[in-house]
């Protein structure tokens, strides 16, 4: 059996101008060509071509858009890419229960689109909706400046339809709340595609909300932006969104689509949903809470067209630093949020040592940050000190009790870091999971956990240095 | 007690079963071996208000827990009706839950991060202390559910939310199943959302609970005093259905002498029985699933597949079927 055999001539992609269109993800700093690019349309033909791989030892990446931005779907030299673009089908669609069935490759906004006129709506949004995939969606456990309230991936999957790495088809949880047994969704949600490829997915869908505001409000810095946000969950509200930007990237933002922000060193965009009358009185909670940290200036939009205007700066930020500099790299930490101030300051001495400019412009209300580090590659060494600083940016993450990542997913790009959150029993485990899904060690080699080939000296399993057997020394 | 005293004994040889308040030690299938008790890891590490975060030992019980959030006006969103001995590693290892599920998920949904130690003495850890966090395999939510079979729990981050400033209850008295689930779903899509939508069944009462800046001051409702159901004869089940057969399930209640606690918007709740064999069918017949929790030999199934690769996670994890064998499937 060949490939070709299994989903026809048409869809292996081998010529070197189409295999190049798949040698990376959104993290395109990182670009591997594959040797094939296999497009099957079924689950059974996905099921065919793992088992293919299997048979021939040959490594395999499965990608939904290549949107991901932490190079999960970077292909491996020797072995192929798994696309599932071609599984767009909506598979089944039961409003009474709020459920949705759909193949991998159906995009997170066409999820929301297929149930709006039954009220109903899918809340995960990262930023790329209009294009990523479900499919990829379940590998990142994506995020989205909504999940503060609503939740991530991974409180929306109910049932999956999954290709195991030994090319079997089992299906993971239920459409019915509860199935007896472990919760293998647990661990295939956010595995970045290292456990076995998800063909097929059943979501819980959410009601729409009666009404729906949205506040701006503008602060002198970002220490009483950041204060304000600490004033507003500290008043008990749990706003479907809050998001912080900086003067840098409100000016980029303003520049690229004229969102009509005011001037100011920072801005919360903050969003209530729920019923009319809640949705009154918290939005009345929340000014008070922003006025009372300093915000000089609060504006409300009501009206879907209002809002949308409001987002669109934001929506807009990453690709309007495009205008600002050549290149950039999009760190994505977390910290508590009440670490948020801090954080910030700690980032903008990082600016201020390395010469390099860094937007912000983050999930502020659950302590996600996305610093935007600016760099020319064609100005020698920059590449490498955008590289330095967004490593210390995980850092400052890290010493305030964070995580490498929130929503980008470790990746090709932060395997080396896990060993910074991580220890060597924890990876260790981690393996064990990773083994008991995946014998062949074919399924996205190289990618979530560090390895030594990778990671040169410092891979993450850790043995215990010399010193510390020795009891000169400990671990912390 | 420390993680270090847990991996000592869980070297020393098994097999064991990790136990909290003992007030769900019989749920999943039988399982022999020596007790582990887990009450002695009764720390409170942190708790973070401003951040919404706690991090605590398994030991410590849900109640004790939830008196402390309180002092910050927080509560940890879970409320099983398991009496005041359960502890929270207990509430996650079995997923427990109760009314306030319709609003706030399962433990699986609120566990952020876990340390624990599996039978070869390795401890370790998974997730963070953050409420956002895709940093590798999230095994604090595998091991939610996983009945002791896995892993011990010893210290776990959770979410927390605010506790509500207003509160209030509504209950209804149906006459007839179809009656019992229109009263619900109009409940639970009311456009100020419910916290809770319960039915409790053969009493026909149907209540809801909700909070926020929306409720207005007025009179309240007391919640109504149901008796809890694990202090009752009869087979224990926990069961899930489609939340549109709850009027059909009302009516298998009455047909095979159940008595039902149900999360009329979810489509999950427990289910005492007299006749758990024919409730079990009736329930499969519908769409749905049964777990065994007390005195039942009613088993459950799952595609040969998924429960294959369950098997290899518990055999990586734990290859001498050493804590709790037998719990997810028979021992062989």
């Amino acid at each position: 059996m060949t490939l070709e055999a299994i989903v026809g001539v048409d869809h292996v992609l081998t010529t070197p101008a189409a295999l190049a269109a798949y040698a990376c993800d959104g993290l395109t700093s990182h670009r591997v060509q594959p040797q094939a690019v296999v497009l099957p349309a079924t689950t059974d033909e996905v099921a065919a071509v793992v088992r293919w791989c299997r048979a021939t030892g040959t490594p395999w990446v499965a990608r939904g858009a290549g949107t991901g931005l932490s190079g999960g779907a970077l292909p491996v030299a020797e072995g192929v890419v798994i696309g599932l673009a071609r599984m767009r089908a909506i598979v089944s669609i039961d409003t009474a229960n709020e459920r949705i069935t759909v193949q991998s490759g159906v995009t997170n906004l066409d999820v929301t689109r297929a149930v709006a006129a039954d009220g109903l709506y899918y809340p995960p949004d990262p930023s790329s909706q209009q294009v990523c995939t479900i499919g990829g969606n379940v590998a990142e456990n994506s995020g989205g400046a909504h999940c503060l309230k609503h939740g991530f991936t991974t409180h929306h999957v109910v049932a999956a339809t999954f290709v195991t790495a030994t090319g079997e088809v089992a299906r993971l949880g239920s459409a019915v709340a509860d199935p007896p047994g472990l919760d293998l969704l647990a661990v295939v949600i956010g595995s970045e595609g290292t456990l076995g490829i998800v063909t097929e997915v059943t979501l819980r869908l959410t009601r729409a909300p009666e009404r729906v505001e949205t506040l701006l409000a503008a602060f002198p810095s970002t220490d009483a932006a950041g204060e304000a946000v600490a004033a507003i969950i500290g008043a008990g509200v749990v706003p479907a969104a809050i998001e912080m930007m900086d003067r840098l990237t409100i000016e980029a933002a303003e520049a690229a689509v004229h969102a009509g922000y005011p001037t100011c060193e920072a801005l919360l965009l903050i969003e209530i949903d729920g019923g009319a009358d809640d949705v009154a009185a918290t939005t009345r909670l929340v000014t008070d809470s922003v006025l009372a940290a300093g915000a000089s200036e609060t504006r409300t939009a009501s009206t879907a067209e209002e809002r949308a205007r409001m987002w669109r700066g934001r929506k807009a930020a990453f690709a309007a630093m495009g205008r600002v500099s050549p290149d950039y790299y999009v760190q994505d930490g977390v910290i508590p949020r009440t670490r948020l101030a801090a954080v910030l300051r700690g980032i903008r001495a990082l600016e201020t040592s390395s010469g390099l400019r860094i937007g912000n412009v983050f999930h502020a209300g659950d302590g996600n940050l996305h610093p935007l580090v600016l760099y020319d590659r064609a100005v020698a060494g920059e590449a490498e000190r955008a590289s330095d600083v967004a490593a210390a940016i995980l850092d400052l993450c890290l010493d305030a009790g964070g995580s490498i990542t929130g929503e980008h997913g470790v990746g090709h790009d932060k395997a080396c870091a896990m060993a910074r959150m991580f220890t060597g029993a924890d990876l260790t485990v981690m393996d064990r999971v990773r083994g008991a899904f995946d014998p062949t060690g074919l399924a996205n080699p190289g990618k979530l956990l560090p390895t030594p080939r990778l990671c040169g000296e410092v891979p993450g399993f850790y043995r215990a240095h010399p010193t510390e057997l020795a009891g000169l020394a400990e671990r912390l | 007690m420390t993680a270090e005293e847990v991996a000592t004994t869980l070297r020393s040889g098994g097999p064991f079963i990790p136990r909290g308040g003992g007030t769900k030690a019989t749920w999943g299938l039988p399982t022999e071996g020596t007790e582990l008790d887990l009450r002695g890891l009764d720390r409170i590490v942190a708790v973070d208000a401003g951040d919404m975060v706690c991090v605590v030992e398994a030991g410590v019980r849900l109640v004790d827990l939830q008196a402390r959030l309180a002092e910050d006006r927080l509560a940890l969103m879970l409320d099983p009706a398991d009496g005041s001995q359960a502890t929270v590693g207990g509430v996650l290892a079995t997923n427990a839950c109760g009314p306030l599920r319709h609003r706030y998920g399962k433990p699986r949904d609120l566990v952020l991060g876990a340390q624990f130690v599996l039978t070869d003495g390795t401890i370790a850890r998974s997730g963070g202390r953050v409420v956002k966090n895709v940093a590798g395999y999230d095994i604090a939510r595998l091991l939610c559910g996983s009945l002791g079979t896995l892993a011990v729990l010893c210290e776990v981050a959770l979410r927390l939310h605010p506790l509500p400033a207003r509160r209030r209850t509504v209950v209804a008295q149906a006459t007839n199943p179809s009656d019992a689930a229109r009263a619900a779903r109009a409940l639970a899509e009311a456009p100020l959302r419910a916290e809770a939508v319960e039915v409790a069944w053969p009493e026909r009462v149907v209540w809801a609970t909700f909070a926020g800046e929306g409720v207005l001051p007025g009179v309240e409702a007391e919640a109504p005093a149901l008796p809890p159901l694990c202090l009752e004869s009869g087979a224990l089940l926990g069961f899930g259905v489609p939340t549109t057969a709850t009027a059909a399930l009302l009516a298998l209640a009455d047909a095979t002498r159940t008595v039902i606690r149900l999360r009329a918007g979810v489509g999950v709740g427990e289910a005492r029985t007299l006749d758990d064999e024919a409730f079990a069918a009736g329930v499969r017949t519908l769409g749905g699933h049964v777990s065994p929790r007390r005195d039942t030999t009613v088993g459950y199934e799952r595609d040969p597949v998924s429960l294959d690769l369950m098997r290899a996670v518990k055999a990586r994890l734990d290859p001498d079927d050493r804590l709790s064998p037998g719990r997810l499937w028979p021992v062989g």
